[in-house]
Order: structure tokens, then C-alpha cells, then sequence
């Protein structure tokens, strides 16, 4: 039934939530597990913030595994943003990769710019995608009560059935 | 992981489409399958109205459900009664067709009714009696015109506390 698993994350907790889920069924079902990370192409224009790391890296304090610290300072001015987003974004999905395959997952990661939802419909048609698991919501999620948009948008419009979970807290 | 699966059907095609995935789950899992109709108490309330069906006798049909093969109650009782008790057979006989249809197959599987507003109904049955995960169409047969996503299974996205697996009725590229 699954061969193939799509988890879109953004390194939110609600993203993380949903990794136990990916877990069990790709071990149930022996199907890979693709790491997808969306590079939002509307941060581009946005006047996100951005500062540098201990190596003096630009970093966007957005894509880290766990609680989302917004640490901005630097004007992003000078600074591609989606740049540093999809250097941060194949960082994550790298380190999920390499965790999951430790385990013994069959894995596959991939990084790309766009709408998310219609980055994570292609990439789940173009790779025989089973099955996208979720969380409820991710960053861009605005309040606990509402499901987030680009959940919305794939459940809406994936020719896959879609988990979606939420982190119980 | 998954011990108990809830399934809520309303018996359209769109809660069909999940389930093949509830039951493949279920298999793979070992898991209870729980069919549940739930009696929109929205529909006893506003007032549907039961007609008789063209050609037939006495037989009065909601029009919401597909297998219309019992003929409805006496006419002695109020609309609103006669609406409620309606949908509860038809949920019935829904709900218990599947299930036995289940078990014949070798799966545990139990066939509830209930009645309330459905997505509250859905997801505190989900809270009460432990189930692991919820499988459904994304619509049914409320809002299908309304809404892109169906207001029931929306609603059961947005506040259930127990992951939900949300099937399309047919992947459509089209419909995009």
C-alpha cells in the first residue's frame, strides 16, 4: 500500500510530531521515507531578518529542529534569503536522513523552491509518492485553532491520502 | 502504534474513498476497526423534510443515504421524530453491514451510532475510546458545494487531538 512515504517538515514541532508516525509506517510497510524541505519562495521578498551564526554564516533562525527561535537582527538587505533557507533546509533534511537511515529507513531528501503545496504535490507525483504525513501546521501556521494553509492546500488538493498530526501537549 | 482505527461514514462515495485505507491499516496493524455513523442532530432540528419516493408507496426517504431498501416509519409520528429514527436505522444497518462484512474477513470491527454534531461527535469518540488514528473522505456529505474541504472533516483536522489520515474520493488532477 506504501511504498513510499512524502514528509514535507520545517524543522517546527508540529513537523517533528509527525516523525513518529513516518517511523511506524515506513517500518510497517518497508517504504522510504522522503525528507522534503520547501524553500517558501514568498520569503524573498519579505523583510525577514537574518544574522550570522558563530562561523559567520547568515543564518535565518527559522530551520532548526525543535522550538523556532526568531533571532533576527541584520537587515537581510545584502543576503539572498532563499539562499540561506535552502542551505538551511538541506542541513535539516540531512540530519533527519541520516538518523532515520541509522535506524535502518530507507530514505531520500530533496530541497526546492516554490508554493510548498505545490512544491510538495509535484515532488509527491514525480516520485510515486503513497502517502504525505504532516503536522497540522508548521511556522506559518498563525493560531493553534486554525490548520495551517499549506496543510490545508495539500489535503485539499494530494492525490495521496494525507496524516496530519499535531503535537499533544 | 495503531490498535484502534475509527472510521466515521456517512455512506457517500467521498467517505467510501477511505475505506480501503482503514481496512489495509487495520490488517497491517491488527487493529479494531471502529465504524461510525453519526445522526447530524443538525438535521433533526432544522426540520428536514422526508418525501415519499417517486413511484413507490408509503415510502418515505431522506434522500441522504444510498441503500433506501426499508420502507420508513408510520406517519403517526412528528416529523422530527420520524427524521431522527429514520437516519438511525439507516445508520444502523450502515454501520453493522460493514462491520460484519469485516469480521467475515477475519478483522475485529465495531459499528457504533451517535448522534450530535459530527465533528464533535467524531472526535470525542476518537478522546473516549482510545483510538489511534482517524481515517476519512475529505467530504461527505456536507459542504461538498460549499467548501474545497468538507466542513466535517475540516473541522476533525483542526481540533482532534488524534492524527487524522484524510483520503480523496478520486486523485483529480483536474480539480486542482
Amino acid at each position: 500500500m506504501y511504498d513510499n512515504i512524502l514528509y514535507p517538515t520545517d524543522g517546527s514541532q508540529e513537523s517533528e510530531a509527525v516523525l513518529a508516525h513516518v517511523r511506524d509506517l515506513a517500518e510497517t510497510y518497508d517504504a522510504r521515507v522522503h525528507i522534503l524541505f520547501v524553500v517558501d519562495s514568498k520569503h524573498s521578498d519579505s523583510s525577514m531578518t537574518l544574522q550570522r551564526d558563530e562561523e559567520g554564516k547568515w543564518e535565518t533562525g527559522m530551520v532548526s529542529r525543535g522550538k523556532g527561535e526568531d533571532k533576527g537582527g541584520m537587515s537581510s538587505d545584502k543576503v539572498d534569503v532563499l539562499e540561506v533557507l535552502k542551505r538551511e533546509g538541506e542541513m535539516l533534511t540531512q540530519e533527519i536522513s541520516t538518523e532515520l537511515h541509522e535506524e535502518g529507513y530507507k530514505t531520500a531528501t530533496a530541497c526546492k523552491k516554490g508554493k510548498p503545496h505545490q512544491v510538495i504535490n509535484t515532488y509527491a507525483e514525480d516520485n510515486e509518492i503513497d502517502l504525505i504525513a504532516m503536522g497540522t501546521h508548521g511556522r506559518s501556521g498563525v493560531s493553534r485553532q486554525l490548520i495551517g494553509s499549506v496543510t490545508e492546500k495539500v489535503i485539499r488538493t494530494a492525490q495521496t491520502p494525507v496524516l496530519t498530526a499535531r503535537l499533544v501537549e | 502504534m495503531y490498535n484502534n482505527i475509527l472510521y466515521p461514514t456517512d455512506g457517500s462515495s467521498g467517505a467510501n474513498a477511505a475505506f480501503e485505507y482503514a481496512l489495509d491499516l487495520a490488517t497491517n496493524y491488527d487493529a479494531t476497526l471502529h465504524i461510525l455513523f453519526v445522526i447530524d442532530a443538525e438535521h433533526i432540528e432544522t426540520g428536514m423534510t422526508p418525501r415519499k419516493q417517486t413511484g413507490e408507496d408509503d415510502r418515505r426517504v431522506t434522500g441522504m443515504m444510498k441503500r433506501d431498501e426499508e420502507t420508513a416509519g408510520a406517519g403517526s409520528m412528528s416529523r422530527n421524530e420520524d427524521i431522527a429514527e429514520l437516519l438511525e436505522r439507516r445508520g444502523h444497518q450502515l454501520t453493522d453491514e460493514i462491520a460484519s462484512r469485516l469480521i467475515e474477513e477475519g478483522c475485529e470491527a465495531t459499528a457504533v451510532v451517535e448522534k450530535g454534531d459530527p465533528p464533535r461527535v467524531i472526535t470525542e469518540y476518537a478522546e473516549t475510546n482510545d483510538i489511534d488514528l482517524i481515517t476519512m473522505g475529505t467530504h461527505g456529505r456536507r459542504g461538498i458545494k460549499r467548501r474545497l474541504i468538507g466542513s466535517v472533516t475540516e473541522n476533525v483536522v483542526r481540533t482532534s487531538e488524534v492524527p487524522v489520515m484524510t483520503v480523496r474520493l478520486d486523485g483529480d488532477a483536474s480539480k486542482r
